[in-house]
């Protein structure tokens, strides 16, 4: 029986089974095997949409003294929301960068740092104030960071229904300690050009500024553009950190800066790809030989400005307007001794013609 | 022809004399002119002014080291073109050690400014001592008012001078103007920062092995800012994948902090940004795991909070997130995998 059953199996296999067999596979693969919940794209009620400000918050303490700050927040979506204040902690890298946020709490911050608010309950379109208690202990010191997050949720639960993105928004909050030791100690290294010599501008630098101190620093300062080291009267006096980044204590932090005056000048079009600009406004703006960017940046050492300076060498060479003007200038002296030859020979002629007239 | 050379000979002996004598004469001149023959330059010499802003009144201090042996009776202090400077009653002056450098020591006799004429200000002093430092601050801002334009050397001098007066040591010194010194936000706009989800379920579908699943209608995230330090945003997965309870099954995320490619009927998890769209005059980047743009090709996410985009100077985006799935012929058949990826956004500092 097994024998027959076996060869009769056999036997449907061979005339059908290789139908029966790929027909199955693609059942299998057409069939989800997971569902994940279906929602109409329309649906606009889980849109997060929050504006917060100011956005960093960054605040000086004096030791054992009380102090609020007050972030706006504001719901910009079309539905009224409910967000919960916390406050974390986040990791950041030697030059400034690879900023982690953390899901802890900072240690060394939450005992005396609180929100006065437990929630806020911002109808659609509306703005309320977050109020940020920091009851400074006597012996804190130097400086402190961490992040504020305003989320729907406490928790991070995950929600049942299909795959959901949540949307939360930080505010990172720096904190320094004015303490009489506090120690302010900003320097500046490697200023550099992208390039030693320039065609056209725009010309790149970037500095990098290193906080030695122990309090968090915002560097300010000029990069002056000027022909020599000691010239008095800089021809391009660009700002340094304008947007007003910080660099926190043991970090370093690089700071770009462009030199666009010139003529011609490349330009980014509305594509998004360079080319060359002819603006003949500026013709007065054309460079050409060897220059001087001096970087001066200011820190306030709680006291006084202290400018520390460094410089670099860099040179502009429009090769392609010196070609131009060489081949325009060649032609024109061979059109002038060509001409002069023409006239030369032809009044030669004329006294030769005369002369053996009379 | 020899009265010739005669008359040359003559011509070139005429002029080797002539340059002697100049020279000597020159010497003469140089060693009678009294106070220039001796005058030295001064070991140290700097003026430090407190406020750098353009504009700006400043208090300051003045240190020099003598180099010359001598009796001294004034000092000269020569500021810098363009520098306003107040009566000379103004230049009230302290020897408070206002963090001078090593080896500052009070200047003795140092008073009130006597005169101030053009950019020099004389102010009276008693003999010093070779080799040492001294200092003194000039305590009021309104007797210097630095330049109204931004330079990076401004250039004066620091005299030492005796009762004749003839200088004794002098030296130059140099200082900068900035167009601001220090980043005020008292009376600026605050920096504000937007950050908005839309289309924050995403819908992947019924999940086949036959083919890698993509967000039909993905999530986008926009950022608009008026602040110019740049932003980042960072998002996690509660679950480390999409996770069924009644299957006991999770879909795991592919390789957390790595970019990959689903592929049909291996099973995997991940999530890649697919376009960005900036208005802003900043650079705009997409973490390199994270980077998307084809069918399945993202990164995976963990329960730890992981940078997927960043951005320097202004920049006003919105991304597209897609989230990728795929399963393989043995996945769990469930109806309730689920997972929840929180992402945040944050203006730098």
């Amino acid at each position: 029986m097994r024998v027959t059953i076996n060869h009769v199996t056999h036997e449907w296999l061979r005339r059908k089974g290789a139908w029966a067999l790929a027909i199955a596979a693609i059942a299998v693969l057409l069939v989800p095997v997971a569902g994940l919940h279906k929602v109409s794209a329309a649906d606009t009620s889980q849109d997060f949409s929050i504006q917060v400000s100011p956005s960093p918050l960054a605040i000086t303490l004096k030791p054992g003294v009380d102090k609020t700050a007050t972030l706006s927040v504001r719901n910009v979506s079309n539905h009224s929301e409910t967000l919960y204040p916390r406050l974390n902690g986040f990791t950041i890298g030697k030059h400034g960068d690879n900023i982690k946020l953390l899901e802890t709490v900072p240690a060394n911050m939450s005992s005396w740092v609180s929100f006065n608010e437990n929630s806020l309950n911002l109808p659609a379109g509306s703005t309320k104030q977050l109020t940020v208690s920091f009851n400074t202990p006597a012996d804190v010191g130097f400086s402190y960071n961490a992040a504020i997050t305003l989320s729907r949720t406490q928790g991070s639960a995950i929600e049942p229904d299909g795959l959901h993105l949540r949307g939360s928004v930080a505010i990172f909050c720096l904190v320094n300690i004015d303490r009489p030791d506090a120690k302010s100690l900003l320097d500046v290294s490697n200023l550099a050009a992208d390039r030693g010599q320039y065609q056209f501008l725009p010309a790149h630098f970037t500095l990098n500024v290193e906080n030695k101190g122990n309090i968090i620093g915002q560097p300010t300062g000029s990069l002056f553009i000027q022909r020599s080291y000691d010239s008095t009267k800089p021809i391009a006096t660009l700002p340094i950190n304008a947007g007003g980044n910080y660099v926190l204590p043991g970090t370093d932090r690089s700071f770009s800066v462009d030199w666009n005056s010139g003529f011609p000048a490349y330009v980014r079009g509305d594509d998004g790809q360079q080319h060359l600009s002819w603006d003949w406004k500026h013709l007065n703006e054309l460079r050409f030989g060897r220059y001087v960017a001096k970087a001066v940046v200011v820190y306030n050492d709680g006291k006084r400005d202290v400018p520390v300076i460094t410089s670099t060498v860099f040179w502009v060479i429009p090769w392609t307007l010196i070609i131009a003007f060489l081949i325009v200038a060649f032609l024109l002296v061979m059109g002038i001794v060509g001409w002069g030859r023409l006239l030369f020979n032809g009044t030669r002629k004329v006294r030769s013609y005369a002369a053996r007239r009379k | 022809m020899q009265l010739l050379s005669s008359i040359k000979l003559s011509t070139k002996k005429a002029s080797f004399y002539s340059v002697s004598a100049v020279m000597a004469f020159a010497a003469v001149v140089a060693v009678l002119q009294p106070g220039q023959a001796n005058a030295g330059a001064l070991s140290t010499a700097f003026v430090r002014f407190d406020r750098l802003q353009i504009s700006q009144q400043t208090t300051g201090t003045v240190c020099a080291k003598p180099s010359t042996a001598s009796t001294e009776a004034t000092v000269q202090v020569t500021f810098p073109t363009g520098y306003t400077l107040g009566l000379a009653a103004t230049f009230t002056v302290n020897t408070t050690n206002t963090a001078w450098p090593t080896g500052g020591t009070a200047w003795p006799g140092i008073a009130t400014a006597s005169n101030v004429t053009g950019q020099v200000v004389t102010f009276a002093s008693t003999d010093l001592v070779v080799g040492t430092l001294y200092c003194f601050n000039w305590a009021n801002p309104a007797a210097v008012t630095v330049k109204s334009s931004a330079s990076a050397n401004n250039s004066g001098t620091i005299t030492t001078r005796d009762s004749v007066p003839a200088t004794i040591d002098t030296s130059p010194f140099s200082t900068q103007s900035m167009t601001t010194d220090q980043i005020s936000v008292s009376a600026s706009i605050a920096q504000a920062f937007t950050f908005a989800l839309t289309n924050p379920s995403d819908n992947l579908g019924g999940l086949t092995s036959g083919s890698v699943s993509t967000s039909a209608t993905p999530a986008t995230v926009a950022v608009t800012t008026n602040a110019s330090t740049g932003w980042m945003i960072w998002a996690k997965d509660a679950s480390t994948g999409l996770n069924s309870p009644s299957a006991t099954n999770t879909i795991a995320s592919t390789t957390p902090g790595t970019n990959s490619t689903l592929v049909a009927g291996t099973e995997g998890y991940n999530m890649g940004v697919t376009s960005v769209t900036n208005s802003g005059s900043g650079t705009v980047t997409v973490a390199t795991p994270f980077v998307g743009g084809s069918l399945g090709k993202g990164g995976g996410l963990d329960t730890s909070l992981r940078l997927i985009t960043s951005a320097t100077g202004i920049a006003n985006a919105t991304m597209t997130l897609k989230n990728n799935a795929a399963v393989g012929t043995n996945t769990a058949a469930a109806t309730d995998y689920a997972d929840t990826i929180t992402v945040v956004g944050a203006g730098m500092f």
